[in-house]
């Protein structure tokens, strides 16, 4: 289906429909968050009642959790000693998996490929060579210096997979700092020899119908890659194209991870390809609450790949080049291009498009102030972003309004898990606060006399409880998945590092919850959002 | 991964179904017994906090096996005999009406230590004690001259002479002594040599001599009251019949007739209440604001007796309270007259709104608490509920700890209750004072002071001890923060 996927120059009608969807989720979060304070004023039977409700639904939400996270971990750990080199040259000689591993998860990982090669054979998906495969990485650059660009080409250059069939492509805005910009060309000219090409593309500024946003620099870059692609005869369908924050450092395995998974999907170019983001590139450098906050953001994205059927892109992820072209790009009107580019591909393919997560890990900068107030902004600000995403639901919504060819049950699921999603992660921290305070609230109140406000005060302690050991499962993964610490690894520090977590609550409050509803309020009252870089580490 | 996705989903969501209306049947006090008469009853619970923690607690004379504090669920309807005991403290007993889905708190209950180590602080005796209520002061007296009168402080447990050497009116003769609750000024009124003299002092301030104030009293042998606010001390009220003198004491000036033609007189927070035939006027103590007056109902009107005059009190925003010099109690809220008799005191608690008031023979208290149930159509009043009715002559009466106690003396001998006692609960006896004097209860110490019975020496008696106070002071602060939140 053919759908403008933006809230720009539309007509009068989808302009109210758009208006109305967008207040739909701030609406939603104020009324819970209102509505449970004023509720537990004026009857504290029915707010302990929802409360109660409400704390079960956390608690088995928190164990169903812990229950992917522990599956994804697990899955992850399989994957680490995969030889992905190894199952591509079988894809492509059409062999069989090695023989038996002595570990266990070397055996989980053999039997998952050829559960997967099995199906892939089955399927009537034409096969492809991986010597054909060709990657564009797009890595956008506004101002960020050099040397995060050039870590990024780096973790390129020590890709596993052959640097050879890899062009990076780096999208440099025309207003970055001529400095940025020479030592992007001279990066060029340095490196092109370790790849297949080495593209670099300056973003004009001003082109009509754009914002100032990193969705129209990749757009741009990848409208001129595919020129180039034209001009040297590759097709469309052999080539991935990732579109990379400039701060992402891939994994080694992940191309080689990636090819794989491209190779041996039947509809690979119906699909996108999401890592798992983490935030460890600096992860020791930055203040106690930042790590705590940005591992809770990792092990959320661990979770979301154990559900492919709901799963969405986010940050940096890959995708088919041929489909890319057919959905004309990312948005460049809109900040969240990440998830934007995926309800695109759903809408225009009318519900036929997927996320297929691969278990590789692509680390990223945390947001880093020159100081700790300015971290902390930083951080809010980036969080503040990242659920503008919000901004898709008024569109996706319009889109599934529109398109009478897409199954009900996908729109449903989606839909809802998005709206779902948006209510939790700006109300949940605001609610378990205020569960915790509502006793003190009623102790002076005639409800105080009656059984249901000792019951209920019981119950929700014992949950409280119990969620404890579902979030110690969570805490306890993120911790395992940590980058090893260089220095400073005494135990004293242990001591300090374990202590962080106790900001949890004032973490999620502050740098997840507030921000969310920031996001959320603004769109409610027609306040939108501009685009702006983070501050990637201090030399940025 | 997906069917597993999906089985646990259904799983969980089965889960969530079947514990949610579970749990909160449960926390409504909900309990199932498949054979029984009723299947599924609701119950009702009983909340113990005792002070100190950590007493044994038996129902219906088996052991529980809890300590305080401990909540104990799923009682079915019924009264249940609860006993609470601790070494070294004496037994608590009373029989518990449990009532469907109502929660009966016993919170707090202070236990009675067996052993009372008395503590002698004077080596002399006293005639009598007055109490500056909620500060740190006693005045202690012997006979009514200035000179024999002393002032002991509480947190530095020193008895020292009222005036300082040489005072001016050491010879004068105590006629009266205005104060207010958590003020340490007091302003005396002496007669010396013949005639009529007003001092003010502030007990805080050692060595520092009374202050004459006569000048500024337009009427000092017609002075019948003092009133000020600790707040706003620099302004008195004087009351002579049924005018109102205004004092600045800064400004060493006065307003005669500041009001007239009152029938009662009262202050809260930077704001006066006056009574008139047919309004009630509450007015800025600076003045600047314009006065509010409302009409007084007929029926309330008809409830004054115009040869007394009514202190006013105002309890909450809506409910004032008048306490006429002769024993009457009305109230702003109809029946407005509450009761027949004369009362010879009263005590107010604001936090849950509710007075404590005695007569002769009768100790009660006024309740001003919403009704829960506001299914009925019927406005709830005030209500009274009589904790003793059978006493000897009820001296002096207090709220204690939030008004979760009372404390009492009858004639000469001094109890401790809790302000809702349920059948087969006791007041406790603690001891017996200097006949004709009263006793005080310092709340933040959790001390009694009195004068001895056999020789009239200060004495005190440790009822909570330190650490148990601590943890008192803290739940209540909780309490107050919940309350602010």
């Amino acid at each position: 289906m053919k759908f403008k996927f933006s809230r720009q120059n539309l007509s009068p009608k989808e302009q109210s429909q758009e208006r109305i969807l967008e207040i739909i989720p701030g609406l939603l979060s104020w009324s819970v968050l209102l509505g449970i304070p004023a509720l537990s004023a004026f009857s504290p039977h029915i707010a302990s009642g929802i409360i109660i409700a409400f704390m079960l639904y956390w608690l088995l939400r928190m164990f169903y959790i812990a229950i992917f996270l522990v599956l994804s971990y697990f899955r992850l750990a399989c994957e680490k000693q995969t030889d992905w080199q190894a199952r591509i040259a079988i894809l492509d000689q059409g062999g069989n998996p090695q023989g038996p591993h002595r570990e266990i998860k070397g055996q989980i990982s053999d039997w998952l490929f050829s559960r997967d090669l099995k199906r892939y054979r089955k399927s009537k998906a034409a096969r492809m060579a991986s010597a054909d495969v060709c990657h564009l990485v797009i890595l956008t650059v506004s101002n960020e210096s050099s040397e995060i660009v050039a870590a990024s080409v780096q973790g390129l250059v020590q890709s596993r997979f052959a640097a050879q069939q890899i062009i990076p492509c780096i999208a440099l805005e025309a207003s970055a700092p001529e400095t940025i910009r020479q030592d992007i060309f001279d990066m060029q000219r340095n490196q092109k020899n370790h790849f297949k090409d080495f593209l670099v593309f300056i973003h004009p500024e001003g082109i009509a119908g754009e914002a100032k946003v990193k969705g129209a620099n990749a757009t741009y870059a990848a409208r001129q890659a595919e020129i180039y692609f034209q001009e040297h005869k590759i097709p469309f369908e052999n080539i991935i194209v990732s579109c990379f924050d400039v701060d992402t450092i891939a994994d080694p395995n992940y191309f080689g991870c990636l090819t794989y998974s491209f190779m041996i999907c039947p509809e690979r170019d119906r699909a996108s390809f999401q890592p798992i983001p983490v935030y460890y590139n600096n992860i020791w450098e930055v203040p106690g609450f930042a790590r705590v906050l940005e591992m809770g953001a990792s092990f959320f994205q661990m979770i979301e790949v154990t559900n492919p059927e709901k799963l969405v892109t986010f940050s940096s992820h890959s995708m088919s080049f041929k489909a890319l072209t057919e959905i004309d790009y990312w948005p460049v009107d809109m900040i969240s291009d990440d998830s934007a580019i995926f309800w695109k591909a759903l809408l225009h393919y009318d519900g036929h498009y997927r996320v297929i997560p691969i278990h590789v890990t692509v680390s990223m900068d945390i947001a880093v102030g020159k100081n700790t107030w300015k971290t902390i902004t930083g951080i809010y600000k980036q969080k503040r972003r990242w659920a503008w995403g919000v901004e898709n639901f008024p569109i996706l919504m319009r889109g599934f309004m529109h398109n009478q060819k897409m199954p009900l049950l996908i729109k449903l699921r989606h839909g809802i898990k998005m709206l779902e999603g948006n209510l939790s992660w700006a109300t949940i921290p605001f609610l378990l606060t205020l569960v915790g305070w509502l006793p003190l609230l009623w102790s002076n109140n005639a409800f105080a006399n009656t059984t249901f406000y000792y019951g209920s005060n019981r119950v929700v302690s014992v949950i409280f409880g119990l969620s404890t050991i579902a979030l110690l499962t969570t805490i306890l993964i993120s911790v395992a998945l940590l980058p090893k610490k260089v220095s400073r690894y005494s135990l004293f520090w242990v001591v300090i590092h374990a202590l962080e977590w106790c900001l949890l609550p004032f973490v999620f409050i502050i740098f997840s919850a507030a921000p969310a509803l920031e996001a959320q309020t603004r769109l409610m009252l027609g306040k939108y959002m501009d685009f702006a870089v983070s501050k990637k580490r201090a030399s940025a | 991964m997906q069917l597993l996705r999906k089985i646990l989903f259904a799983l969980f969501f089965s889960l969530y179904v079947v514990l949610c209306p579970l749990l909160i049947l449960y926390a409504l006090g909900y309990i199932f017994t498949p054979h029984g008469k009723e299947s599924l009853t609701r119950t009702g619970l009983i909340r113990l906090v005792s002070y100190p923690s950590k007493a044994k607690i038996f129902i219906n004379g088996k052991n529980t096996g809890e300590i305080t504090p401990a909540t104990f669920s799923s009682l079915r309807q019924g009264s249940y005999r609860v006993r609470v005991e601790k070494q070294d403290y004496l037994t608590w007993q009373a029989d518990v009406q449990i009532n469907p889905s109502h929660a009966e708190v016993i919170d707090p209950l202070i236990l009675v230590p067996k052993e009372k180590q008395f503590k002698k602080i004077s080596d002399a005796s006293f005639d009598s004690i007055i109490p500056i209520l909620k500060t740190d002061y006693l005045l202690l007296f012997r006979g009514n001259k200035i000179k024999d009168t002393a002032v002991y402080s509480l947190s530095k447990e020193t008895i020292k002479p009222l005036a300082v050497k040489d005072f001016t009116y050491d010879g004068a003769e105590i006629m009266h002594i205005f104060n207010q609750q958590k003020d340490t000024q007091v302003v005396f009124k002496l007669k010396h040599k013949g005639k009529n003299r007003f001092v003010i002092l502030d007990l805080t301030k050692e060595g520092t001599a009374f202050k004459d104030i006569t000048s500024l009293f337009i009427d000092p042998d017609k002075t019948e009251n003092v009133f000020w606010q600790p707040e706003n001390r620099r302004h008195l009220f004087v009351r002579r019949g049924d005018i109102i003198d205004k004092i600045d004491l800064d400004a060493e000036a006065v307003t005669p007739e500041w009001v007239d033609g009152i029938l009662g007189f009262g202050m809260g927070e930077n704001e006066v209440f006056v009574l008139k035939k047919n309004l009630l006027i509450t007015k800025k103590v600076s003045d600047e604001e314009k006065p509010e007056a409302y009409p007084v109902p007929l029926q309330f009107q008809a409830a004054f007796d115009a040869r007394q005059h009514y202190k006013i009190e105002k309890l909450e925003k809506d409910i004032f309270l008048f306490i006429g010099d002769q024993g009457d109690f009305i109230v702003s809220r109809p029946p407005y007259q509450m009761i027949d008799e004369d009362i010879h005191g009263f005590e107010i608690e604001k936090k849950h709104k509710q007075v404590l008031l005695w007569t002769k023979h009768q100790i009660g208290i006024m309740q001003f608490e919403e009704d829960s149930s506001k299914d009925s159509p019927f406005e709830p009043g005030p209500a009274i509920h009589w904790l003793f009715t059978k006493a000897s002559r009820i001296e002096k009466a207090f709220f204690a700890h939030d008004g979760s106690h009372v404390l009492f003396q009858d004639k000469d001998r001094v109890y401790l209750a809790r302000s809702e006692l349920y059948a087969g609960e006791k007041a406790n006896e603690f001891f017996r004072v200097w006949e004709g004097t009263h006793f005080y209860y310092a709340e933040q110490k959790g001390s009694f002071y009195f004068l001895d019975r056999r020789n009239s020496y200060l004495i005190s008696w440790k009822l909570i001890p330190d650490e148990v106070l601590l943890q008192f002071m803290r739940t209540s602060e909780q309490e107050k923060e919940g309350k602010t939140a």
